[in-house]
């Protein structure tokens, strides 16, 4: 992994206003993000090898935020996620940091 | 009303949050030691965007709930679906649940009251996606017209189904198979389709499952 190329934080999150937000959010603090509003579309996105981590909606239209990090595993993807969510329960947290 | 309150309450609290994550950017922006202040105006606009998204799900919600008590007025009920389907989308996202509307083009309009037919739809479709908790099951709302000058519509799901030692009290008052129902939902629902010439049942679907349909006769 190559510390030289900048860093990069993928967003999935269906709304557009809540992504741009994030976006800005994350510019404030000189990050660049690039916004997908579904998982299938950032699962199609070759992951370049520069550091980056992914934030994640758990409830997603089609595919969860936890199917998703499943198939990251799988497929030996290996990026830090962060999970946001307005509706925790307890089998979620315990599922999707043990994964 | 509980469950449309639910519902409302996820519809207006998302674009808050958005502006609120604007608003934080915004002030991030002048902070710094050299404030952009061209990302600042956009982050502001955006702020006013979501927050004027806010007020028009409010103002919307106001208009449905302006008339107290039952109206007959021309009522298009692919539109109800279609709205009602849009006001469950974080139930429906939250649960992944696809939803498929097959909806018949020129349905007549029935006279009808449009807050209490919402009513009918929101429970069913709430029902449905319950029974569907985390299953990613399909929902499909269906509408037609019938030849004896009736309005049919089915909401179906691919869920847990109902036991068919239960299916013959669902409707009663008080009944309730959901640990936080409150057994108010489907009766009421069928005291308001009954009140409209209608009439409202369930049936167990083959292979998974459950369908509600019920019937509004059209306005002459």
């Amino acid at each position: 992994m190559t510390t030289s190329s900048p860093p990069i934080v993928f967003i999935i999150d269906d709304e557009e206003d809540m992504r741009l937000a994030m976006q800005r959010i994350l510019k404030t603090v000189n990050l660049r993000a690039e916004l997908f509003a579904t998982a299938q579309d950032f699962l199609e996105r070759h992951i370049p090898d520069v550091p980056s981590c992914l934030v994640l909606d758990v409830r997603l239209p089609g595919m969860s935020g936890l199917e998703v990090q499943q198939k990251l595993i799988e497929a030996e993807i290996n990026i830090p996620i962060i999970f946001i969510t307005a509706h925790g329960d307890i089998p979620m947290t315990v599922n999707g940091p043990i994964s | 009303m509980g469950e449309l309150a639910a519902a409302l309450a996820h519809e207006i609290k998302q674009p808050i949050a958005a502006a609120a994550a604007n608003a934080g950017a915004c002030l991030g922006f002048l902070e710094g030691e050299r404030p952009d202040i061209l990302e600042a105006r956009e982050a502001a606009s955006g702020t006013i965007g979501c927050a004027r998204r806010a007020a028009e799900i409010i103002d919307h919600v106001r208009s449905l709930f302006k008339k107290g008590f039952p109206q007959r007025e021309p009522v298009d009920v692919n539109e109800l679906i279609r709205e009602i389907a849009l006001l469950l989308k974080n139930d429906i996202r939250r649960n992944s649940v696809t939803v498929r509307l097959e909806l018949a083009e020129n349905l007549p309009e029935i006279a009808g009251d449009r807050v209490q037919l919402e009513q009918v739809l929101m429970n069913l479709m709430l029902n449905a996606i319950e029974s569907m908790h985390d299953a990613r099951g399909d929902l499909t709302i269906t509408s037609q017209s019938t030849d004896d000058g009736h309005l049919s519509i089915s909401v179906s799901d691919t869920g847990v189904g109902i036991p068919a030692d239960k299916i013959d009290h669902i409707f009663d008052t008080f009944f309730t198979t959901k640990p936080q129902g409150t057994g108010m939902g489907l009766a009421i629902s069928r005291s308001i389709v009954e009140s409209h010439g209608g009439r409202l049942w369930a049936t167990s679907n083959s292979e998974r499952g459950s369908t509600f349909q019920f019937t509004l006769p059209h306005k002459v």
